[in-house]
Parts: C-alpha cells; structure tokens; sequence
C-alpha cells in the first residue's frame, strides 16, 4: 500500500470517528506520528461538519409535510401488474377488432359506392390490390372484365344522373379495363405453358395449350430414316425449327407414324440452344406451348381442327375439359359482357338527359372497340 | 436493506404511509445536503420540497441496483442544484434568508451557521464537482466511504483519495481560518 493511500486511509478513519461525535484528540492521539498533518485536515472537516449540521425550520418542516401528504394523497393507487398486463392486453385486442372492423366495413361500404361518393377511391384500391395479389394473367384478366362491368354500371348510373363529368371518367376507366384484358390474354398466350398450370382462354385455345398426347417427343428425320411427326407437331411448325424449303401441309390423314420416305423431307435446320440436335433414334423433347404458339399464324379452320381433334387427347384433354366444365371461359365471359353491356348502355341512351348523351354514346363507341379488340385478341389464340 | 426494499416497493405501490416513511427517513439529509450546496437555507427548503415531489411522482420507475435509496433522491437533489446554479447564474437575486429571520430559533447561532454555511459554500465552489460531490454527501448527507462509491460510481478508495485533497481545497480555500 503506498503512504498517499496508507494516509487517506487514516484520514478516512478520523473522519468517521469525528462523525460519530469522537473527539479529534483521540484520533490524533491514535495516530501521533500523522498528528502533524490529520490535525488541520480535522478540523477543517469538524468545521464542515458543523456548518452542514443544520436542521430544517420548524415551520418549513411543517408546511413541506403538509405539501408532501397532500401530493400522496393525489396520487392515484397503482393496479397490480397483471391486472395493467390484462388490461393493456384487452386495450389492444379491442383496437385491433376496431380496425379489423372499420376497415371490413369501409370496403364493404365501398363496394357499393360511385364514382362520386367518397369511398370511391377506397373501391379503386380494393380493385387494384385484387389484381395484385392474383398472381396469373387469365386471373387478372377475368378480373379486369368484372371491373368492366362494373364500370358500365356506374356509367349508366352516372348517366341517369345527368353527371357528365363522371360518366367520361367512368369511361376512361373502363377503357383501361378493357386495354388491360387485350394485353393481358395477350401476354397469357405468350406465357401460356411456360411454366405452371395452363391458363384457360377458351374451350378451343385450352385445347390448343394442352400438350400433344402423343407424341410427347418429336421424331427426327434422318438421311435414311424418317419418323413422320404427327400431324400435331407438323401442322404446327415451331419458331426454332426452320424446314428449308417449306414442306407441303401435312394434315391428320398424312399422318402416320415410322413411314420411311428418305427423299420426302429436307434436312431440318436446328438453330441452338432452342432444340438439341436430334439423335438418330433418340426422341427430341416437344417444344414448349409457348414456343409454339407465339409466332404461329392462324391456322386454318381445317388445319385447327385436326390440331385440336390430336390435342384434345388424353389426360390433359380431360382435365381441361373438366375445368371448362366447372368455369365458363374468360372468352366466353367476355363476350357475353360486351353484348349485355353494350346493350344496357344503348338501352341508358335512349332515356338519359340530352347533356349526356354525346358521353354516355363515346362509352358505347369505346366499350364497343375495347370489347372488339378483346375479343379478337383472344380469337387470335384459338 | 431488505426492509428498505419491501419498504420500497410498498411506496412504488402509492402506499401513503411507506412513501411517509422515506420522507421522514430522507427529508434532513437532503435539505442538509441542499443547503452546503448553494450556501442558502430559505432556496434549498423550496427544493427540498421539489426533490420529495419529484421523487413520488417518478418512484414507479425506480430501480435499486443495490444502491440505497437516498443515492436516488441524492442524484434527484444533484440535478435541481445544477439547475438552479445554473439559472442563477443567469440573474441577480437578493437571498430570501437576508431578509426574512429566522423564528424559534436562537438568533446569534443562527447567524453563525448562516454564515458558516456561506463560507464552506463559497469555498466549495473552488472545488471539482466530484470534490463537492464528496464533501456534499460526507458532511452533509452522512453517507459512508461505501455509499459515496455506489452513489458517484467510484472505488472506495477513490474516494478516500477525492475526499483528502478535497479537504486540503477547503482549507486552503477557507485561509486557514479552521
């Protein structure tokens, strides 16, 4: 122990004779051969001591009591602490039904509203978050013709009213409706069967998504022996593989599988990566719905039929017709809306006020032509 | 200190008669530890009357930490002088004390006490904080050696170092007068 800390020590120890009402002396005494330096040290702090000995007044003393009691007695008594965790737990069940609550009934509230009520936009937002969170195309699109419908509705309404404002932005929307399912059935049939289950366009383009039964891969001419395809893959061609020079049509009664005809077809160009080289005897896989159909022009009617008749077979055949059986098709829907729409707005024409016929007839004009473009568009996939 | 603990939590419970009982217990030391801290005893009898409403009405959120209780409203006192040093340091003020006497009390002791409080009050201002802190809570609010270094977060013997030079400071500050 060093002689610094060995004195503070000492002086510690004087100090707290000193506090307790000892003597200095005695504490000099104790230690005589510190005396010299603790006895200043003491008495400066006996002095400190004593200034710091004071008592409150009696009167402060007094008042501050009775500030002090009055002040606890204000206080409110505390809960216990599982009562306050039971009530802060009922606290925020009770704001989450609340909400839960509010909100259900906001949108079911706006479900109902027009375009010029004020949960309107609430309507708007619980459509777009609809088609947010439908992940497909044909899903999308078959909401996008709901909506349509309900854009008519409100057309009409608005047009009864005589609110002309209202009826031209209940178009605008509708337009986008339909433009939307235009792009949609058209990005569907792209992506068709990319990946995942098939979107249902029609009973005739359902048909002409589902693989070919038979057969699952593509026979490969060679030099000396050529599998005939079936009339599936022949009739049609596939963007990646190129036939020089075209060969003549081959229809359903062409057909006929291991027919060796060395001189019948030409050589096939096989660009990578879209088709591996074909083996001799080794089957090449089938390409793909989408490769298929993408660049594919229409078909002819006859060429569509035996490309359906082969098609339309086996399993997938079977579950997609039991799926058209269950749900009317996006095709279907559609064109049934635009009839009944196009109706109903011609219909709220005639019995409208002046004002806003030039709107409410500009609606026809672009549900018509939103319809029409739909629709062809969808054609266009059979 | 386990009475004090149950007494403790009987107060945090807004029970009136512990919270009674912490006051009483507290209520000289804290004025006493006041008064040498500001040299004035009509200011320090209003803040003592602030630190003892402060501290019931935040006591919920007290937490021991094996420290005494008076550690607590001794920090509570701390924080309402530096505060009030440091408003009056914005303003002149005539002390309360100059003007009203004191009642009851025999009026030459208390005149010396004034006095002597101002002195050892004027002559801590030359002190550290820690320094003033030590002699605040020695000498005024009798806390041990121990309880000082749980209050200021020191060593024991840090200390016992803060309160020998701190003493040294003091008489040297005071002309040797003691």
């Amino acid at each position: 122990m060093s002689k610094a800390r060995k004195f503070d020590d000492i002086l510690n120890e004087c100090i707290e004779r000193m506090l307790k009402r000892e003597p200095i002396e005695t504490c000099l005494a104790a230690f005589p051969e510190h005396a010299a330096e603790l006895e200043p040290l003491l008495r400066t702090a006996m002095a400190t001591r004593k200034a710091a000995d004071i008592q409150p007044r009696a009167e402060f003393r007094q008042r501050a009591a009775h500030e002090f009691q009055a002040a606890v007695r204000n206080l409110k008594p505390r809960r216990s602490s599982s009562l306050r965790w039971q009530l802060r737990l009922v606290t925020v069940i009770s704001v989450v039904v609340i909400v839960l609550m509010a909100g259900t009934g906001t949108v079911a509230a706006a479900t109902n509203s027009l375009p010029d009520q004020p949960l309107y936009g609430v309507k708007l937002f619980t459509e777009n978050v609809r088609v947010a969170l439908t992940p497909s195309a044909v899903g999308k699109a078959e909401l996008y013709a709901q909506f349509t419908d309900t854009r008519v509705s409100e057309i009409i309404k608005m047009a009864d009213e005589g609110k002309v404002a209202e009826v031209e932005k209940a178009t605008e929307r509708m337009n986008s409706n339909l433009t939307a399912i235009t792009r949609l059935t058209q990005s569907a049939g792209d992506t068709g069967t990319a990946g995942g289950t098939p979107p249902v366009l029609s009973s005739a383009s359902a048909a002409a998504e589902a693989p070919p039964s038979t057969p699952t891969t593509m026979p490969v001419p060679t030099p000396t022996t050529i599998s005939v395809p079936t009339p599936t893959t022949m009739s049609v061609p596939t963007p990646t593989i190129i036939l020089v020079p075209t060969p003549a049509p081959i229809t359903a009664t062409a057909a006929a599988p291991n027919v060796t005809t060395p001189q019948a077809l030409p050589k096939p160009v096989v660009p990578p990566p879209s088709v591996p080289t074909p083996v001799p005897g080794v089957p090449t896989q089938a390409p793909s719905f989408a490769q298929k159909v993408t660049p594919v022009p229409a078909p002819t009617p006859e060429k569509a039929t035996s490309v359906n008749a082969t098609r339309l077979a086996g399993t997938q055949k079977a579950e997609n017709t039991a799926k058209n059986n269950e749900k009317p098709d996006l095709q279907t829907t559609v064109s049934q809306q635009a009839q009944k729409n196009t109706q109903d707005l011609e219909e709220a024409l005639k019995r409208v006020p002046d004002n806003v016929k030039p709107s409410l007839q500009k609606a026809i004009d672009v549900a018509g032509k939103g319809y029409e473009e739909a629709l062809k568009n969808m054609d266009k996939k059979r | 200190m386990q009475s004090e603990e149950s007494l403790i939590r009987r107060a945090q419970q807004r029970d009136q008669v512990a919270l009674t009982q912490l006051y009483e217990e507290n209520f000289d030391k804290i004025y006493r530890y006041i008064c040498i801290k500001i040299g004035d005893r009509t200011e320090a009898e209003d803040m003592t009357q602030q630190v003892f409403l402060n501290a019931i009405q935040s006591i919920s959120s007290y937490k021991s930490k094996g420290m005494p209780f008076s550690s607590w409203l001794y920090r509570i006192a701390h924080n309402q002088v530096v505060d009030h040093l440091r408003k009056k340091s914005k303003r002149i003020t005539v002390p309360l004390d100059e003007t009203i006497p004191f009642q009851g009390d025999d009026p030459r002791r208390v005149v010396e006490q004034k006095l002597a409080i101002e002195a050892i009050a004027a002559a801590a201002m030359g002190l550290t904080r820690a320094q003033q802190e030590v002699i605040s809570l020695r000498f005024a609010g009798e806390l041990s050696v121990a309880e000082c270094a749980r209050t200021m977060g020191k060593s024991e013997g840090a200390i016992k170092a803060l309160q020998h030079i701190a003493i040294v400071a003091l008489r040297k500050a005071l002309g040797r007068e003691v």
